[in-house]
């Protein structure tokens, strides 16, 4: 009897002792070692710099929409006072819409892209710029009013195109990483922009095809604005009497 | 004292266990509790850097929505002063929404096929492939015109829009539904310099249609580029501001 107890202490300890060898393995894969990991007071220093930084950017979205309702306010009290003023307060307010300087909302759709998992297959291609606006391209066609990635904005004035080492994706000068879930969300109706992506060789286009790509039709997306400011350098109206 | 097997087989595990619970426990709960992959930190990273950019651009946006409310705060704010500002902000705006006719410096590209070869056979079929202009050319270039900062672009005299698709059909491409065939004349206004570089550069797409499809390709700069306003329907069916 006594032996057997013997043999069964041993047994638990080197149960205790392999799980614990297991788990420090697991944390020591987790760090992945060939990379550059910063050290401990650097994490702690950038987790704390995100939140300060989270905060700063809510405090000042808090005071912009305070300005713009208050510039809307006269605005709309010069626009009660006659037809003319009003129909350009309309005016100016539809191409605020358009050109994404307000939050929108409306139907549409969402795409999430996220690379396949590449277990036997070596060969995982990741998207570019290309298939980026090649998606695009296919939405607009669909009849997509509004478009954002990762909630950037599209606009006229957006870049799009690669980072330097073409490893990711440069949005308005905003790296999106390739190798992550990317999510477009377009404003349109909502069947035909589906349509527009599900069509069989859009998926496929070059390295799309290595993407889960799903689609999720929505009743009401919003978008927010474009915080960049608009360049109008470079160009004037047409003046023909000049 | 009396050794035997079992003894140092626990001794030496006991002594291991207590090693790694020694290294992994850790009584000071300050910075060390965040431990961070690199995947983690670069993410991190990443978006500090977003969010840097993104409180950069809110301030500006502000400092110019301030100004404006400080004009209309003004004392001697009337009216008519609101109404001009209203209708200052509204020209702007159609400058590059596309709805009025613009003029400007910037550069004319000329993007014609390349010689086709007559011959029956599957080298043929894909060379001619490659001396055709695609629909995926013109997206390439107008996004590459729009990533070096052009204000405004027409292709065959067509205002190009933010919602404008390039679409293949058969020997035309549809340019906002409306087909077009080649040559294709793509103007663009902005810095004629900048815009003249960064389409004309040794690994531009540009470059690439020329040198390796043979596609024949001009670029030119302009001292006065008129671009027409957009002609179809900008409408929006579905897109309202955001309550809230």
């Amino acid at each position: 009897m006594k032996k057997f107890i013997t043999k069964l202490m041993i047994m638990s300890i080197y149960v205790v002792l392999g799980f614990s060898l297991a788990y420090q393995f697991k944390t020591l894969s987790a760090r992945n070692t060939t990379a550059f990991a910063g050290s401990r007071t650097n994490d702690y220093n950038i987790l704390n710099e995100l939140e300060d930084l989270k905060n700063e950017k809510l405090a000042i979205e808090q005071r912009n929409n305070d300005v713009l309702e208050q510039i809307n306010r006269f605005e709309q009290s010069a626009a009660n006072q006659n037809y003319f003023t009003e129909d350009m307060k309309k005016e100016l307010d539809d191409s605020r819409i358009v050109l994404g300087m307000t939050d929108v909302e409306g139907q549409g759709i969402k795409i999430y892209l996220n690379i396949k998992p590449s277990i036997f297959n070596t060969s995982t291609s990741y998207l570019t710029d290309d298939e980026i606006t090649y998606l695009l391209n296919e939405l607009y066609f669909g009849g997509a009013e509004a478009i954002s990635i990762n909630d950037t904005r599209i606009t006229i004035q957006s870049s799009i195109k690669m980072t330097k080492d073409n490893s990711n994706l440069l949005l308005n000068n905003i790296v999106i990483p390739v190798n992550k879930l990317i999510t477009i969300k377009a404003i349109g109706d909502k069947d035909l922009l589906d349509k527009a992506v599900n069509f069989p060789s859009v998926k496929e286009y070059q390295a799309l095809s290595y993407y889960d790509i799903k689609t999720e039709k929505s009743d009401l997306i919003r978008l927010p604005k474009y915080i960049n400011t608009y360049n109008f350098d470079s160009i004037e109206h047409f003046n023909a009497s000049k | 004292m009396k050794l035997n097997e079992t003894s140092v087989f626990v001794f030496i595990a006991a002594l291991s266990l207590g090693l790694l619970i020694s290294l992994n426990i850790n009584f000071n709960r300050n910075p060390s509790a965040a431990v961070l992959s690199a995947q983690q930190y670069r993410d991190a990273y990443n978006l500090r850097q977003k969010l840097r950019k993104d409180i950069t651009n809110l301030n500006e946006q502000y400092y110019n929505n301030y100004s404006k409310l400080v004009k209309y705060k003004d004392s001697n704010s009337s009216y008519q002063k609101i109404l001009k500002e209203i209708s200052d902000e509204l020209e702007l705006n159609k400058l590059i929404l596309g709805s009025t006719e613009v003029v400007g410096e910037g550069i004319l590209i000329t993007l014609e096929d390349g010689e086709l070869v007559f011959e029956n056979t599957i080298e043929a079929q894909l060379t001619n492939w490659e001396r055709l202009i695609h629909d995926k050319d013109i997206r390439i270039t107008i996004t590459n015109l729009r990533n070096a900062g052009a204000r405004a672009i027409s292709i065959n005299g067509i205002r190009v829009i933010n919602t404008s698709s390039f679409i293949c059909a058969g020997e035309f491409i549809l340019v906002d539904g409306v087909k077009h065939a080649a040559p294709y004349y793509i103007c663009a206004i902005g810095n004629k310099e900048v815009l003249m570089n960064y389409m004309t550069g040794s690994e531009s797409h540009l470059k690439f249609m020329e040198y390796f499809r043979q596609v024949k390709v001009s670029v030119d700069k302009q001292d006065n580029i008129r671009i027409p306003a957009y002609i179809g329907n900008m409408n929006h069916k579905h897109m309202v501001k955001a309550q809230g």
